[in-house]
Formats: structure tokens, C-alpha cells, sequence
């Protein structure tokens, strides 16, 4: 068994449900996010294109953060997804150097490294993600990997997909249908939202 | 290429200082080995010294470590839960831990004037310095190892970068050495030793960079345009100083014969600028 996530790039909005979903499950503070979606913008000639990249942590199969953590704090579940025990962890932030994808932050209330864990707490008991639930247009399908009977399985095998930086060489389990090509535009970018934008005071 | 995932790295300059710190006593104990044994109480006392310099370098550098930590009250995890192998925090931990208890015992049969202690045969004592060598030899490539690892030391990802560290090691333990040698005037023999094993370094350093210029250049996973700003850019100024720094103090050890002045001086030239290449390749991103 392997959770995976495939996001359709087709029929994402950017409306944000499924970051304001994430930050509601768990409470992120302000600052860091586990999910978050990216506006891109692609000049053409005559226009501009945006497009909207929903982006969190990849649970990689060949997942560098877990190689790194010396306290062995980040692990991976029978099901597949890499997960960090707040427990073992001591801010090192090893895995915050080695995740190419700036998945991991640290919480600045609860003193501990964290990052998106496919809603353990639901999957346990049959649901789904909080941002699979929330999407309104079903652009986020969650599912066993392995199981070729599952939607997941039969949607990436009836689609092209693509991962995001797979020179990072690291087998991510997120996917992307993404016909437009749009994923390469932010190969230089991270899940952590870029701050500098922000006014002062906030 | 892979471009930085996050707006500021997570390490700063406590673990900048602790990637350089924690050369200096893997260097002296090698250093210390190329010198050999020797018979002669100065020869000894140079010896003494040296080990007990690791020994507190080493400590300052697990402090350092400590401090960095976000939750430094959570470091028994060091001995506790460090069991992923494949993490080379860990596995340095423990070589450092090793080490330390190594340099522990070689203190206590140094201070013993080298009399091995009742009934403990030389073979021991030779499995001791074998032991600190192996785990020296480790040590020197732990750091490189570990920055390897990460997205924001593309200098560390080089082929040139183990040589780098290599040479470095040994430069700031020859470096060491000399001004442990210009505090209490040393034996000549291990003068002339040193003098020339600093010189040798001092070359090779030169070469180290100049190969890992090339790598940098030869790797696609490196950023475009980071050779331009070690050279000519925002990192200019660090690494000439690093250049100059080791180029100076090689000038001092030219004479064959040196003050303590001198011995001290070409020291803390030699140290500071293997120490400044070392910081490079933390700081370049």
C-alpha cells in the first residue's frame, strides 16, 4: 500500500480551500503552511497566463528528510506516507536543509518540525485528507498508489503525469497532470510562502 | 538545477562555526600522528599539548551544536534516539563522542610521561592511535558529508569539495601546531617537520580550489553562475582573504628558521584561511 496524492492542474482555481482546510486541521500558525497553492504567471506574446500549482509535501519515496534526521524522528508509515514524531524531535532542522521542496517548517508554538502527514489522524479512519474533502472541483484525487483498481491508479495511468523537481531525484508521490507544463515555472520555489511581500507590521 | 526551497536556511552561524571548529582538533590529531613518536620531554610536551587542545576544541564544538539546537534542552537525543545510521549527523555524533573518550585516554597515558599503565602492553597503546586515526580520518569528511546533504551548500556537492576538506583539516592542524610551538619554543626536529608539512599543505590548498573551481563548473547540479560570485561577486571578498590568508602565511614559514613570533604568526595566517574556505563552502548558496 502507498498513499499518493494526483492533483489534476486542469481544474485547480487557486481558490485556497485546501490550504485554509490544512491550516484549520491542524491549526498551522501564521507564517508557515503545510499546503498552499502557487500563482504562476506565463507570458505569452500577446497575454499573460496564470496558473495555480497546489503544492506540500511529497511524502518521496526516496525522501531525503528521513535519510537526514539524525533522532530518527521522521519515519515512514506502512502506508507510505513519511510522518515526524514531535517526540523525538530537537530542531536541528537537518531535514529542513535536506528537503529540496522547503516542505518542513518549524512550529514556532509547539517547538517541533513539521510537515503535511496526508491527515494520518483521518486516513486512519477512512477519510480523506482535509484538502482532498475540501477542493470544490475534485482537482486533488487520494488514494493507494499500488491498488490498480483505485481512482488514483487508473487516473495516472489514463493521464501523463509529472512530478515536481524530479532532478532532486527523490520519487515523489505527489503527481500533477499538468498539460500545460506549467510545473517547471516554479522549479525554483519551495512550499514555504515567500514573506517578502508582506506589509510591515503583519 | 535546484534553487533554494526556503526564503532563509536553517542553519546560521553557530553550525557555520561549528563546520570550521570541528577541523581543527581532526587535524591536530593527525598532524600529530605524521610527527610521530619521539623521545624527549619537549617532544612530549608538544604531544601533550596538542591532544589536549583537541580535547577542548572538540568540546567547544559539541557546545556549539548544543546552542544551535532549537530545543537544546532535548540534546540527550544525541545519545538516546541518534540511531538512524544513514544520517550522517548521527554517525558524526558518535564519532565525536568516540573521539573524545579516545582523546580522554591518550591524555591520561601522555600526562603519564608515556609510561603505559600497569600491565597494559604497547599493543594497546597502538590500538589507541590507530583507533584516533580512523576516527580522525572520518571526522575529516563528516563535515562535507553532512553539507553535501543539504540545498544550500551547492559548493558541498562537488568533487573537489572532499579535497577541499581534506586539506583544510590538515592545514588548520598544521597551523595548530605551529603556534602551539611559538607559545613554548618546540623541539627543531618537529619544527622543521611542521614548517614543511604547512608549506606542502599551502600548495595543496591552492590546488583544492583551483579543482574545485573546476568542479563547479563541470557539475550540472550547481547554480549557474556561483563560480562568478565566489570569484568576482558577493563572495569575492571572503574568498581572497581565504587566498591571501594562506599565501602570507606561507610566505612566514619560508625561513628555515623561525622566532616564535614568526611560527605564531604564519599559525593564525594558515588557520584563518583554511578556516575562511571552510566557511565559504557553509555560506555559498
Amino acid at each position: 500500500m502507498r498513499w499518493g496524492m494526483l492533483i489534476d492542474l486542469r481544474t485547480c482555481i487557486g481558490c485556497h480551500a485546501c490550504s485554509v482546510a490544512c491550516k484549520a486541521e491542524f491549526d498551522v500558525p501564521l507564517g508557515v503552511v503545510r499546503d498552499t497553492v502557487k500563482y504562476v504567471e506565463e507570458p505569452t506574446a500577446s497575454s499573460v497566463t496564470r496558473h495555480f500549482i497546489p503544492v506540500l509535501c511529497n511524502h518521496c519515496t526516496d525522501a531525503p528528510c528521513l535519510n537526514a534526521c539524525p533522532t530518527s524522528a521522521i519515519t515512514r508509515k506502512p502506508t507510505g506516507e513519511v510522518v515526524i514524531d514531535e517526540g523525538d524531535c530537537n530542531l536541528n532542522r537537518f531535514c529542513m536543509s535536506a528537503c529540496p521542496y522547503g516542505a518542513i517548517y518549524e512550529d514556532p508554538e509547539r517547538e517541533v518540525a513539521q510537515k503535511c502527514n496526508f491527515c494520518e489522524h483521518r486516513t486512519a479512519e477512512g477519510l480523506e485528507p482535509a484538502c482532498v474533502t475540501a477542493c470544490p472541483t475534485n482537482c486533488r484525487i487520494f488514494g493507494d498508489l499500488d491498488d490498480p483498481e483505485s481512482d488514483i491508479a487508473q487516473r495516472a495511468a489514463a493521464n501523463e503525469t509529472t512530478v515536481w523537481k524530479p532532478e532532486a531525484g527523490t520519487q515523489p508521490n505527489v503527481l500533477y497532470i499538468d498539460p500545460r507544463n506549467a510545473i517547471p515555472l516554479i522549479a525554483d520555489q519551495g512550499v514555504q510562502v515567500d514573506t517578502d511581500a508582506d506589509l510591515p507590521g503583519s | 538545477m535546484l534553487a533554494a526551497p526556503l526564503p532563509q536556511p536553517p542553519w546560521g552561524l553557530l553550525i557555520g562555526l561549528y563546520f570550521i571548529v570541528v577541523g581543527l582538533p581532526t587535524g591536530l590529531t593527525l598532524m600529530t600522528a605524521y610527527l610521530g613518536p619521539g623521545p624527549g620531554e619537549q617532544r612530549r610536551s608538544v604531544e601533550r599539548r596538542a591532544t589536549a587542545t583537541s580535547l577542548a576544541v572538540l568540546g567547544l564544538a559539541s557546545v556549539l551544536l548544543v546552542v544551535d539546537l532549537h530545543r537544546p534542552e532535548r540534546f540527550f537525543l544525541m545519545v538516546t534516539e541518534f540511531g538512524n545510521l544513514g544520517s550522517p549527523i548521527s554517525v558524526g555524533a558518535k564519532l565525536i563522542a568516540i573521539k573524545v573518550l579516545l582523546l580522554a585516554v591518550a591524555l591520561y597515558f601522555l600526562r603519564r610521561r608515556g609510561k603505559p599503565a600497569p600491565g597494559l602492553t604497547s599493543w594497546a597503546v597502538r590500538g589507541l592511535t590507530a583507533a584516533l586515526l580512523v576516527v580522525s580520518v572520518a571526522l575529516t569528511f563528516y563535515p562535507v558529508s553532512v553539507l553535501s546533504f543539504t540545498w544550500s551548500s551547492p559548493l558541498a556537492r562537488t568533487n573537489g569539495a572532499y579535497l577541499v576538506f581534506l586539506v583544510t583539516t590538515l592545514l588548520m592542524g598544521a597551523a595548530g601546531l605551529l603556534i602551539l610551538i611559538g607559545l613554548r619554543t618546540g623541539p627543531p626536529e618537529v619544527d622543521r617537520l611542521v614548517r614543511r608539512a604547512g608549506l606542502a599543505l599551502a600548495g595543496l590548498q591552492l590546488a583544492g580550489v583551483v579543482f574545485e573551481g573546476w568542479s563547479l563548473t563541470a557539475d550540472p547540479a550547481v547554480p549557474a553562475g556561483t563560480l562568478h560570485r565566489v570569484l568576482a561577486g558577493d563572495y569575492a571578498g571572503l574568498f581572497w582573504t581565504s587566498i591571501a590568508s594562506v599565501g602570507f602565511g606561507a610566505a612566514l614559514l619560508a625561513p628555515r628558521t623561525g622566532r616564535g613570533r614568526g611560527r605564531i604568526a604564519a599559525g593564525v595566517l594558515l588557520l584563518t584561511g583554511a578556516a575562511l574556505t571552510r566557511y565559504l563552502f557553509f555560506t555559498v548558496r
